[in-house]
C-alpha cells in the first residue's frame, strides 16, 4: 500500500513536470521545425490517450485509430473547406462524425474477441482509407482537400505557436477526459472487463454498452484531435491516416504503458520524436528505430510507465496469470 | 468471364493461404501474431531473385530462398520474442512491429526501393492455355496451384505423421504439458517459425510471380489479405487457414471484376467482417473454451 502510494505520487509529480515543460516549451524551443515537431507530439499524445481509454483500460485490441482521426480531419475539411461553416460546428462535427462511425462498426464487432477485433478493425481502415481515395465527389480522391482556412485570432490567423497550444488544450482535454472516465466507477468497471468481461458479466455491468462507451468516447476524442490537425496542415489526402499510424499509436500505448495517465504521453513523444533524434544516422534510421523498439519491448515488456498501476496488481501480472490459466484449456493448431 | 476470375482467384487464394499457414501456427503456439511474418516472405521473394539472377536454376533458388527465410524466421523468434514469453501477447505484438518496420526498411536499403520484376529471371514464357472459350489457365499459375498444394500437403502430412510434428501439435495444445511430456518446447517454437517462414518464402516467389513485382512495401497488401485469411478460417487452425486463403483469394478476384475494381483490397475485408458477424470464431474455429 505504502509502495502504490509512493507510485501515486511519484506519477503525480512526473505529470506536473512534464505539463510545466510542454507550457513552457515554446519559450524556449524557437526553431520553426522543432514547433512543428512539438505540434505532432501534443497531437499525437491526444490519440494516443485516447486509444489508452480503448485499449489500454477496457482492453480492446483495435487497429483503426488513424481511420477516425482521418475521419475528423475529413469532416473538418469537407464542412469548413469545402462548405465554408464557422470553423468550431467543424470541430465538433468532427468529434460526432468519428464517434458515430466508431459505434457503427463497433456495435456488431464487440462481440469479437481479441485478434478478432484486430482484424475487423484494420479491415474497417483499410475500407475507410479506400472510401476517402475512391468517392472523388466527397473526399476529392487522391488529390486531397486543401486549403482549410486556419482558425484566427485577434484577427490573425494561426501560426505555429498558437498551433501547439490549441492542440495541447485539447490533448490536455482528453487527458482530464480519459483520466475521469478511468478513475470513477465508469473506469473500474472497463477495467473488470479488460480483466475478465465474463466475470464483469457476472456482477451486473453491461459489457456491451461500456464497450461501446470507452469505444465512442475514444473515437470522438480521435475526431477532435483530426480537426485540428486538419486544420493545422490545412490540407487532407488519404495517405495521411494509413494503416501505419494505427500502428504507431499502438505501439506508442503498448511502449508507454497501457491503462497508465502517463504511459501514452511519453510513448507519443518518444516515437515522434525518435525518428527525428535519429536523423543524424540518414537513411539506417528507421531500422534503427524498429529494432530500438523490439529492445524496448525485451526490456520493458510492460511499458516505460507500466510500473506506476493503478489499484491492486499490475495488469500484467493479471494478464499473465489468465494466459497461463487459458493456455490449459485453449485450443491450438490442429 | 466467371470461371477466368474464378481460375484468378483460386491462384491468387493458395498463396495467401501458404502465407496464413505462417500467422496461423504461430498464433497457434504461442498466441500472438507476427506482424513480421508478412515481410520475411517479402524478403523470400528477394532472396528467390537474387538467386535467380545470379544464375541458379528455379527450383534450387526456391529451395535455397526456403532455407534462408526459415534461418531468419528463427533468428527473429530467438531474439524479438523468446524474452517476451512470459509477458503480455501484446508486448510481443509491439515488438512484432519493431521487426517489421526494421525489415521493411532493410529491404529498401539492401535491394533498394524500386520495383523489380521478377518473371524475366524464370527460365519459361509464360503461355496461356484455353480450357473453355474464354477462360484460360496460365502455366504460372498451375505452377503456383501445384506448388502451393503440395506445400500444404507436405505440411499436413509432417504434422499428422511425423514425431516432431506430433511435438508441435502437443505443444499448441498445451506447451507446459509438452514439456513435461519430455518435448524441448524451445526447439519446437523454432521448428514452428522455420517452416511458416520458409512457407512464406515460397509465397513471396508466387506472389512474385504472379504480379511480376518485387518491392519492398508488397508485404503489407499481402500480408494484411493473409493475416485476413487466417482470421476467416478461424486463427490457429490449419486446414482454417488453407480455406480462409482461397475464399479471400476467389472473393478478391470476383469482387474486383464484378463489383469495383478500385475496391479490390476492401471486398475481402467485408466478406470477412460479415462472416464473422455470423461466426465469430471464424469458419473452422471452435468456440473458445475458458
Amino acid at each position: 500500500m505504502k509502495e502504490k502510494l509512493k507510485n501515486i505520487k511519484k506519477e503525480k509529480l512526473f505529470g506536473i513536470l512534464v505539463l510545466l515543460f510542454a507550457l513552457t516549451a515554446p519559450l524556449f524551443i524557437t526553431k520553426a521545425y522543432n514547433v512543428h515537431l512539438l505540434v505532432l507530439c501534443a497531437i499525437y499524445v491526444g490519440l494516443a490517450t485516447s486509444m489508452n481509454l480503448i485499449l489500454g483500460y477496457t482492453g480492446l485490441f483495435t487497429l483503426c485509430h488513424a481511420a477516425f482521426f482521418g475521419m475528423g480531419a475529413y469532416t473538418t475539411a469537407i464542412l469548413v473547406g469545402k462548405f465554408g461553416l464557422p470553423i468550431w460546428t467543424g470541430f465538433v462535427c468532427s468529434g460526432f462524425i468519428a464517434a458515430l462511425f466508431g459505434l457503427l462498426i463497433a456495435w456488431p464487432s464487440l462481440r469479437l474477441r481479441g485478434d478478432y477485433l484486430a482484424i475487423v478493425t484494420l479491415g474497417f481502415g483499410q475500407i475507410v482509407r479506400l472510401i476517402e481515395l475512391n468517392e472523388q465527389w466527397l473526399t476529392n480522391g487522391a488529390m486531397g482537400i486543401t486549403a482549410i482556412p486556419k482558425p484566427k485570432w485577434f484577427g490573425q490567423s494561426f501560426g505555429k505557436v498558437q498551433f501547439y497550444y490549441l492542440a495541447l488544450v485539447i490533448a490536455l482535454l482528453i487527458i482530464f477526459i480519459v483520466y475521469r472516465i478511468a478513475h470513477t466507477r465508469i473506469g473500474r468497471a472497463l477495467i473488470a472487463i479488460r480483466e475478465d468481461d465474463r466475470a464483469a458479466m457476472a456482477i451486473g455491468i453491461n459489457v456491451r454498452s461500456y464497450k461501446m462507451l470507452a469505444f465512442g468516447v475514444g473515437c470522438f476524442t480521435a475526431g477532435l484531435m483530426g480537426s485540428v490537425y486538419a486544420h493545422y496542415i490545412s490540407f487532407v489526402a488519404p495517405d495521411q491516416y494509413t494503416f501505419q499510424i494505427s500502428v504507431n499509436i499502438f505501439i506508442m500505448v503498448v511502449l508507454g504503458g497501457m491503462g497508465t495517465t502517463m504511459g501514452p504521453v511519453i510513448g507519443a513523444c518518444l516515437l515522434t520524436l525518435l525518428p527525428e533524434v535519429l536523423r543524424f544516422i540518414g537513411d539506417w534510421r528507421m531500422l534503427i528505430y524498429g529494432l530500438l523498439l523490439v529492445v524496448c519491448m525485451i526490456f520493458r515488456p510492460q511499458g516505460i510507465m507500466g510500473s506506476f498501476q493503478i489499484g491492486g496488481t499490475s495488469i500484467w501480472t493479471t494478464i499473465r496469470r489468465r494466459i497461463e490459466r487459458g493456455k490449459h484449456s485453449r485450443k491450438g493448431v490442429e | 468471364m466467371f470461371s477466368q476470375q474464378l481460375i484468378n482467384g483460386l491462384t491468387l487464394g493458395t498463396i495467401f493461404a501458404l502465407v496464413a499457414l505462417g500467422y496461423s501456427m504461430v498464433y497457434g503456439v504461442l498466441f500472438f501474431v507476427n506482424f513480421a511474418h508478412a515481410d520475411v516472405m517479402m524478403f523470400g521473394a528477394y532472396f528467390c531473385l537474387v538467386f535467380l539472377s545470379s544464375g541458379v536454376p528455379v527450383v534450387l533458388s526456391l529451395i535455397l530462398a526456403m532455407v534462408c527465410c526459415a534461418v531468419m524466421g528463427a533468428v527473429i523468434e530467438f531474439v524479438a520474442y523468446r524474452a517476451l514469453r512470459g509477458s503480455s501477447r501484446l508486448a510481443a505484438m509491439a515488438s512484432a512491429l519493431g521487426v517489421s518496420t526494421a525489415l521493411q526498411i532493410a529491404a529498401q536499403l539492401i535491394f533498394g526501393s524500386q520495383t523489380r520484376s521478377m518473371r524475366g529471371h524464370l527460365s519459361f514464357e509464360v503461355k496461356q492455355y484455353y480450357i473453355t472459350d474464354n477462360a484460360y489457365i496460365t502455366n504460372l499459375q498451375m505452377l503456383t496451384i501445384v506448388v502451393a498444394v503440395c506445400m500444404m500437403a507436405a505440411l499436413q502430412f509432417y504434422l499428422k505423421k511425423t514425431r516432431s510434428g506430433k511435438a508441435l501439435r502437443a505443444t499448441a495444445q498445451d506447451r507446459e504439458a509438452a514439456s513435461l511430456m519430455g518435448i524441448n518446447t524451445n526447439r519446437v517454437i523454432s521448428q514452428t517459425f522455420m517452416i511458416g517462414s520458409a512457407l512464406a518464402a515460397v509465397g513471396g516467389f508466387l506472389v512474385a510471380a504472379t504480379y511480376d513485382a518485387v518491392y519492398p512495401t508488397m508485404s503489407i497488401s499481402v500480408g494484411n489479405k493473409a493475416f485476413a485469411s487466417a482470421i476467416l478460417g478461424g486463427i490457429g487452425n490449419i486446414p482454417g487457414a488453407m480455406i480462409g486463403g482461397v475464399l479471400i483469394g476467389i472473393v478478391e478476384s470476383l469482387g474486383a471484376a464484378y463489383l469495383s475494381s478500385s475496391y479490390r483490397d476492401a471486398i475481402a475485408f467485408v466478406v470477412l467482417i460479415l462472416v464473422l458477424l455470423i461466426k465469430p470464431t471464424g469458419i473452422m474455429g471452435r468456440r473458445e473454451k475458458k
